[in-house]
């Protein structure tokens, strides 16, 4: 079998035969070990085998994308010109300078381990079973959820000499609890991931699932008024990250479509929000030795006491703006071209411990988990709270429903005025509570 | 109308009519072989399905057509149900050897399922049907060569940017996919259906000080490169910009309980959040869904009738066959506020002994099929749109359809809009921006008090529930009498 290494400079060389001034290839080899979970039992077993290989090739800064599921040798060279082809159809990008030169970088050790590797599907329903058995502790509880297992091997050549090859596995596990009684429903969705079988802990995810779901059951509709947040680990850091990804991504920024485009060097939060992304966290669940291009990772600080501090770039973005790439290039996989976005971010923690954020409020909402994003062009948000509670005279009073806030990125960043100290971690991801004053909420009249 | 090859105009853009494996004979014999082959393994049930698809896009930023993309997906999935339980393997080698060892491994996967069971799996049974389906387009976008589709993206992106100097930022980006999948079964089901799909977007930012609003438009049909050619650029970018620019002096969105009225795209997107979702049997099996057990009882007021086509002619969520190889139909889902079906695989349909409606759909070999919609719709009414606005004191009117989910549990969603004005006693009032509306299903639909007598699909997209499926979605205006407005002020 041909390597993954001489596929993709095979697709490099003959793009660069087919007239293209520069191009890079990536192949991949993905295992994936997936068990269904429906009704508290294992239903459905899967493997997937993918593989592919995908080539961009420029000239005069015009690029062709292509990518096949094929991964054999004489298929990578027809694909190289098969982009090459493309690149010379398309107008020309002066913008365009130069894809990035051969860095070595020390690797960043665990992230990958041969027990995910080459774990076996018995395995994957242990950890479903070990799962869905925690899951007893609320015995009427109903869980449908997933374990899934994938180990990839991928390689990256560009026409200046780069060439990576890298080796990762990963551990994902999502579970959905529902309690139904007397015609009332409370439900709640808990997950963990890991590099290693060692990073999650599936009975804790099938405890804290069902346990959490009781506690939604008898959820009311609250009156709309202006009202502060405490969201919590996950909404905070759902809230940070997709402004950070969206917003901030300098393509964006360069094209003119996000709301922080003129803030860099200014403040875009409170003075209470600092937000690093390092990339190169041993085990981190989206640490890499290198980004989408061949860049080292290396740590930013994104946001310092409420000041952007960069953008994120990718080399294209880096090279229009003159300064260094951030290592931010995305590559989800070998079908999708370069993105960019943010690796391991890390909201720094604050004084605050959460109970006290919100025994603190006379009268607000405590947006338990579940996502929120707002808008990366208007930075307008408005979204539903998907699992939280009203707070009454500084008390958790009861989970709401059909309730949603509204407001914009702008002015919610700017109010936040309490971080917490606690945080849940994931490899790499550190997620600590953030509150924000003066929200709107909708709900009843 | 099938095009024809050209391979000379377009060498690049490989054809899909070539059915043959890396085995002896056509793929029909390969497939039979392969699962003749495990008969000794003694499923309850087995199926071959391999995945084709060839696909080119172009994309316009600011002027520039300086992208441009082609790739290729290719290979098979086995599913085997032993015992009851379910195995399922995915590859991209489509061999036959590649094949009978992945038949192997999706038995092995469902032993060990088995060894773990509580309910066991089952299909219903249904007749043997043998189908080849071409691809009717007008224009096969493969035989159109790529600096065509350059030349007529660019000016649907000019045309865009010509409106107004506060437009900032202009991104057209077209596709085009050519599928093919193949289904073979034990219960004598071998279907080849052919799909030609195109889509057609566009982004625009306008900007005026520190205020940047933004408006899209998209048009994605079960139809060939004539979807291009049929694009009017006043009906598509000048009306994106126009939107854009109008939306620089929108005011914010108020918050709390409204009467909306929605215009199609709206409703597509409510019927699928909102009702569809409930309505696909896995959910309803899986004991998640709030309308399991619901079959003959209200769910609506009388004025709402709700279908999931998969039929309409050119409609972006339209198939003939769907992965199982069951013919998709129409399918009334609830008949004036009343629930008359839910959306079938072959295995909800054993389960809650129901006739398989050919609603099981998979994006690529890599999926496998689950429960999906299609072109989901609420049927027209007989009111005017004036007639809708009537007798709203205070209200809002809500205009394209962006983002939406739904938590079937509690039937509880969100639809996020692209636009909307105030509706005071009766008339429109000031525009207002982008906002998300939300509420719990069973009440939201039970307050829909008039239905008008338009009609539009307007939401070809992709619904993501396990992996992405195309869909549309539409209907005519609504009036709503309580929905929750995540509004601003």
């Amino acid at each position: 079998m041909v390597s993954l290494s001489d596929l993709v400079q095979r697709a490099v060389k003959a793009a660069l035969g087919e007239g293209a001034d520069q191009a890079d290839a990536l192949a991949q080899r993905v295992r994936r070990v997936d068990v269904e979970i429906e009704k508290n039992a294992v239903k459905l077993c899967t493997t997937t085998h993918d593989y592919g290989v995908s080539v961009r090739a420029f000239r005069h800064g015009g690029m062709g994308f292509a990518y096949t599921q094929r991964l054999r040798g004489e298929e990578a060279a027809t694909l190289g010109k098969r982009a090459a082809k493309l690149a010379r159809g398309v107008h020309s990008d002066p913008d365009f300078v130069t894809l990035p030169g051969p860095k070595r970088a020390s690797p960043v050790p665990g992230l990958y381990h041969n027990e995910l590797a080459e774990v076996g599907v018995e395995e994957v329903v242990e950890i479903a079973t070990r799962m869905t058995d925690a899951a007893k502790a609320v015995p009427d509880a109903l869980v449908t959820g997933d374990v899934s297992v994938y180990s990839e091997n991928d390689a990256l050549a560009n026409s200046l000499g780069t060439l990576v090859e890298s080796s990762s596995t990963v551990i994902n596990l999502g579970l959905m609890g529902i309690v139904r009684r007397g015609g009332d429903v409370g439900s709640f969705y808990e997950w963990d991931q890991g590099r290693s079988l060692r990073d999650v802990k599936p009975e804790a995810v099938g405890e804290r699932t069902v346990r959490a779901a009781e506690r939604y059951l008898k959820a009311r509709k609250v009156k709309t008024g202006i009202l502060p947040v405490v969201f919590g680990f996950i909404p905070s850091f759902s809230l940070l990250a997709s402004t950070l990804a969206g917003a901030a991504n300098a393509e964006s920024v360069q094209r003119n479509r996000s709301f922080l485009a003129d803030r860099l060097g200014r403040r875009m939060a409170s003075d209470l929000v600092t937000v690093t992304d390092d990339g190169t966290v041993p085990g981190g669940v989206a640490s890499s030795t290198y980004d989408g291009e061949g860049v080292p990772k290396r740590l930013l600080v994104l946001v310092e006491r409420g000041v952007l501090r960069t953008f994120l770039h990718d080399s294209y973005t880096a090279n229009k703006a003159g300064v260094d790439s951030t290592a931010s290039a995305l590559r989800g996989s070998y079908a999708s071209p370069v993105g960019i976005g943010p690796s391991n971010l890390q909201i720094q923690p604050g004084r605050w411990k959460v109970e006290e954020m919100i025994e603190d409020l006379k009268e607000g909402i405590y947006f338990e988990t579940g996502s929120v994003y707002g808008d990366p062009v208007t930075g307008d948000l408005s979204k539903p709270v998907d699992f939280g509670f009203k707070v009454e005279r500084g008390e958790v009073a009861h989970p709401v429903k059909a309730t949603l806030i509204g407001t914009n990125l702008r002015l919610l960043l700017k109010d936040i005025d309490a971080v917490s100290q606690e945080y849940r971690e994931e490899p790499g991801l550190v997620m600590p509570a953030v509150r924000a004053q003066g929200v709107r909420v909708a709900g009843a009249k | 109308m099938v095009a024809q090859l050209t391979i000379r105009r377009n060498p690049f853009i490989l054809r899909l009519e070539n059915n043959r494996l890396m085995g002896v004979g056509g793929l029909r014999e390969v497939v039979e072989r392969t699962l003749d082959r495990c008969a000794g393994y003694k499923p309850d049930f087995m199926d071959v399905r391999v995945y084709r698809r060839l696909g080119t896009a172009v994309m316009v930023q600011d002027g520039r057509a300086d992208r441009a993309f082609t790739h290729e997906v290719h290979g098979a999935a086995i599913r085997a149900l032993v015992g009851g339980a379910w195995g399922f393997v995915a590859l991209n080698k489509v061999t036959e050897g590649g094949l009978l060892k992945a038949a192997e491994e999706a038995v092995k996967m469902a032993r060990v399922a088995l060894r773990h069971l509580r309910e066991r799996g089952a299909v219903a049974e249904v007749k043997p049907v043998e189908a080849r389906v071409k691809a009717k387009v007008k224009v096969d976008p493969r035989d159109v060569p790529e600096d065509e589709k350059i030349r007529d993206v660019a000016e649907l992106e000019a045309a865009a940017r010509k409106n107004d100097p506060r437009i900032v930022n202009t991104v057209v980006s077209y596709s085009d996919m050519v599928s093919k999948e193949t289904v073979g079964n034990t219960l004598g089901i071998y279907v080849e259906e052919e799909s030609v799909r195109t889509l057609v977007h566009i982004l625009v930012v306008a900007k005026e000080g520190d205020n940047r609003q933004r408006a899209s438009e998209v048009r994605g049909g079960l139809e060939g490169y004539e979807l291009v050619k049929g694009t009017a650029p006043e009906m598509f970018s000048v009306k994106a910009a126009e939107r854009a620019v109008s939306l620089l002096g929108a005011e914010p969105a108020p918050a709390g309980r409204f009467t909306a009225v929605l215009n199609p795209a709206v409703v597509g997107l409510l019927s699928h959040e909102a009702f569809g979702h409930n309505c696909e049997a896995d959910l309803v099996v899986s004991g998640e869904s709030i309308l399991a057990g619901m079959m003959g009882r209200r769910v609506a007021s009388d004025a709402v009738t709700i279908v999931d086509d998969a039929t309409v002619e050119g409609a972006y969520g339209s198939y003939v066959y769907d992965s199982e190889g069951v013919a998709g139909r129409r399918r009334v889902l609830v008949e004036n506020g009343v629930l008359k079906s839910y959306l079938h695989s072959l295995e909800t349909a054993a389960k809650l002994e129901a006739e398989p409606n050919g609603s099981a759909r998979a994006y690529t070999h890599q999926v496998r099929p689950s429960v999906r919609m299609s072109n989901t719709y609420i049927k027209p009414g007989d009111r005017s749109f004036e007639e809708l606005l009537e007798g709203v004191k205070e209200g809002v009117y809500l205009k394209g359809g962006y983002w939406g989910y739904v938590y079937v549990e509690r039937g509880q969603f969100a639809c996020n809009v692209e636009e909307g004005y105030v509706i005071r006693r009766g008339e429109l009032g000031e525009h207002i921006r982008n906002v998300s509306f939300g509420g719990l299903t069973l009440e939201t639909l039970k307050t829909v008090d008039a239905v008008g007598k338009d009609f539009e699909l307007k939401l070809p997209g992709m619904c993501g529930k396990v992996g992405p499926i195309y869909v549309n979605g539409g209907g005519p205006h609504i009036r709503v009498r309580e929905v929750v407005i995540g509004g601003q002020r």
